[in-house]
């Protein structure tokens, strides 16, 4: 239905209060999604800025090991219930700015 | 003199000289066994509140072969009047013969024409039906012929064959309800594709009271609509929807429709979230549905369901910069509501969601952040 899950804002137990994001400044939504689609499944690209992140109090740095365009937001500092709302207003920004790449509806 | 109430015409073969070899009486007992079992069926059915038909209601449904007439030869058989009834008995109990007549020839008749079968049938049907033409050969045919149809129906050992087929499917069948996509329409054959959510598709006959229902749905399949399917199917043992045989009722469902949500994250198995995501337990899953069935209040809207990574389910809501979610543990039952509003606003609470008042405290929430209070 195309609507996004707050938890795709929401670090898993297993990233440690540090989700991965591309950086969009070195990669292009399609070619991210061609790069994740590689190893793992996806229906598009969405979106938020690293202004963003810091009026929320997350930091975001750039984190190249695993690839050069790889980019953590912290959450470390916030606890279970912080995660969620903040989760919801990146949640929120990124629907608002919309799809950035999209799989065409007969490849999903 | 007895009244003949059914004469079966047996003809070709072995009947050419207007005998009935002694080998065929067993298909016409079968007869016997076929009319006591659908007039009791007819009359429990119209006597809900009792558990047995009365006393002497088999008996006053024997049936004697009474004469062998001419033609090729004809079976004439009538109620056995040794026992004496009073007329009023004997009429109430032979209109559920004649009903059960009724039914028998349109057994043979949908066999002969290829026609739906008769609903509701007795649970013994098909076993007393089996032995009833058992013994045709090559041409030979039975022409029944019953009190309340015009003309008289033709079983041959081909449609006969065929019928103990279609009784077998039919009593494998039962009521089920699955929901999916329509991916095919095929106004020219009159069926349609059904995909259920998770299953493998079908054909299905289309009805001309489900034709506009079956058509938005295939007009919408690139945008997910779905429709809910009830009718007569016979479903696998892991639960798959192998076949419908009969509709009663399709229903075009919301884009929101909780089931259908519910059966999506259903397919889910585990490794699900890259490997990791633990598969949503069925159990879990059909408790949910029950509960949001039950208790979630009327008039509210419906939520986005996702899987969470750790086998739950978590409702999502959002209105003008509101966003609620109720993240569900399928194990425990119990519900964590959190919510986010414009500026700071936020607000978490923990739910029993087997306790109907703390789905009230729900809906309480829903209608504050939406400003319904309806």
């Amino acid at each position: 239905m195309g609507q996004v899950t707050s938890q795709a804002f929401r670090p898993t137990a297993k990233d440690k209060q540090r989700l991965s994001v591309y950086d969009g400044d070195q990669i292009s939504p399609e070619d991210a999604f061609k790069h994740y689609s590689q190893k793992h499944k996806s229906v598009g690209v969405i979106a938020v800025t690293i202004g963003e992140c810091d009026a929320l109090g997350l930091t975001v740095v750039p984190d190249p090991m695993p690839y050069p365009e790889h980019m953590i937001i912290d959450f470390s500092m916030l606890n279970k219930s912080q995660t969620k709302r903040v989760a919801k207003k990146l949640t929120d920004l990124a629907e608002d700015r919309g799809w950035q790449y999209r799989v065409p509806k007969a490849n999903t | 003199m007895e009244k003949a109430f059914l004469s079966p015409r047996l003809c070709g073969g072995r009947f050419k000289d207007g005998g009935i070899p002694l080998d065929v009486l067993p298909d016409l007992l079968a007869l016997q066994d076929l009319v006591n079992d659908i007039a009791r069926s007819e009359y429990l059915n119209e006597h809900p509140s009792e558990r047995h038909v009365p006393p002497g209601f088999s008996e006053n449904l024997k049936l004697r072969l009474t004469a062998i007439k001419p033609g090729s030869a004809v079976a004439e058989i009538s109620f056995d009047d040794s026992t004496p009834r009073l007329p009023a008995v004997e009429s109430r109990y032979e209109t559920y013969a004649l009903r059960a007549a009724d039914t028998i020839h349109d057994v043979i008749d949908a066999g002969h024409n290829d026609r739906a079968l008769p609903t509701g049938l007795p649970k013994g049907f098909r076993k007393h039906f089996a032995k009833f033409g058992h013994s045709l050969q090559g041409d030979e045919t039975i022409e029944f012929d019953s009190p309340g149809r015009l003309q008289p129906a033709t079983l041959t050992p081909r449609s006969r064959e065929n019928l103990i087929e279609r009784l077998r499917v039919q009593d494998e069948c039962e009521l089920v309800t699955f929901r999916g996509r329509v991916p095919e329409l095929d106004h020219d054959r009159r069926k349609f594709e059904f995909w259920p959510i998770g299953g493998s598709k079908i054909s299905v006959s289309i009805l001309d009271s489900h034709r506009d229902i079956l058509i938005q749905a295939f007009n919408g399949f690139w945008d997910e609509a779905k429709i809910a399917l009830t009718g007569q199917g016979i479903v696998k043992g892991d639960g798959k929807l192998m076949s419908l045989e009969s509709i009663q009722d399709v229903k075009l469902l919301d884009p929101l429709d909780v089931d259908a949500q519910l059966d999506d994250l259903s397919t889910l198995r585990d490794g699900w979230l890259n490997g990791d995501g633990v598969a949503l337990d069925r159990s879990g899953l059909k408790w949910f549905s029950t509960k949001f069935a039950d208790l979630y209040p009327a008039g509210l809207p419906l939520p986005y369901l996702y899987p969470t990574p750790e086998g739950g389910v978590q409702a999502e809501w959002s209105f003008h910069g509101c966003r609620m979610d109720l993240e569900v543990d399928l194990r425990t039952h119990g519900g964590e509501w959190d919510e986010t509003g414009p500026g700071d606003h936020g607000f978490a609470m923990e739910l029993d969601l087997d306790n109907h008042n703390d789905w009230e405290r729900l809906g309480e929430r829903l209608r504050t952040m939406t400003g319904s209070h309806s």
